[in-house]
């Protein structure tokens, strides 16, 4: 298993960030301020530059267990990631890749499944955009992945 | 019910099976029961959820709650989409002197926004508590019916 049992929420959330971090150009990365991250674990509180992305857990329920007798549990996990663009073109490629990336890397070493990531499923993509021209235009995806506690 | 029988003919059993008119009429009679359940089921379940959601916004349930909120409350409402599913969503509303809408609302009140960090998250709470509880209802609704 690539994640404890004790810390999977955590891991997994890690796991999905470092993976972003990785592999999602960051479209201002020469200007970006070098104390601030393009992807994060929580929504800003501070000042932050656009665009940014944020992956967060937001529900977890059990599945299946594995038996009678069994402690062990089949049970889904659900990711929000949020995509923090300047207008609706940056927020839409932002969203594009994020999809690709996790589209594409559901196989092989380093992948969602390797990491014990199963079953990969996007819920839902629902646009929010704040008023104005200068309002930031964003979109929540949630990702549903399927995972196995049993230990 | 199975009746067996020793044949005339040498080294073969007689089987009989009766009562399959009985047991096929049962089972019609059943799936009509089901079905009907069922659609009663799906538009009391839709009236619960839809009083959760309210419940949540107003306030009355263990979560965060929004302040202000009577338009966004009474605009919760339902849509039966064919005979399997129900949706319960915010009907567009305008806000008082203002361009706003309450399906802009609810989505801002739902995931936040940049001034915002703090999502209600009224309809996944709603959905979080509830999910459980409405399969047991279906399934209760069932074994009624074929009860």
């Amino acid at each position: 298993m690539a994640f404890s049992s004790s810390t999977f929420l955590s891991d997994i959330v890690l796991f999905i960030r470092n993976d972003l971090r990785t592999n999602i150009t960051d479209p201002i990365s020469s200007k970006r301020n070098s104390r601030e991250k393009f992807v994060m674990t929580a929504y800003p509180s501070r000042t932050v530059q656009y665009p940014i992305i944020t992956v967060k857990n937001v529900g977890m329920n059990i599945v299946n267990r594995l038996g009678m007798q069994s402690e062990g549990v089949w049970q889904s996990v659900v990711i929000e990631v949020r995509v923090w663009a300047r207008n609706e073109k940056e927020r839409d490629e932002l969203t594009q890749e994020v999809f690709e990336q996790f589209r594409t890397n559901q196989f092989g070493t380093g992948s969602s499944t390797d990491f014990e990531l199963h079953d990969f499923n996007l819920l839902s993509a629902v646009p929010i955009d704040e008023d104005g021209e200068e309002g930031i235009k964003s979109r929540v995806m949630e990702y549903e992945y399927k995972i196995v506690i049993d230990s | 019910m199975v009746k067996v029988s020793k044949s005339r003919g040498k080294g073969s059993v007689n089987v009989e099976i009766q009562g399959i008119n009985e047991v096929l009429q049962r089972l019609q009679k059943n799936q009509k029961r089901i079905i009907t359940s069922k659609n009663i089921e799906l538009v009391r379940t839709a009236n619960f959820i839809q009083n959760e959601v309210q419940e949540s916004i107003i306030g009355n349930r263990a979560e965060p709650k929004s302040v202000d909120t009577g338009t966004l409350g009474n605009s919760i409402d339902i849509k039966l989409e064919g005979k399997e599913s129900a949706v319960i969503f915010p009907k567009r509303e305008k806000y008082k002197n203002s361009d706003t809408t309450t399906e802009d609302v609810a989505k801002f009140m739902e995931y936040g926004t940049t001034k915002m960090k703090n999502p209600r998250r009224h309809f996944g709470n709603t959905k979080d508590r509830n999910e459980k509880k409405v399969v047991n209802k279906f399934k209760q609704a069932v074994n009624l019916a074929i009860k």
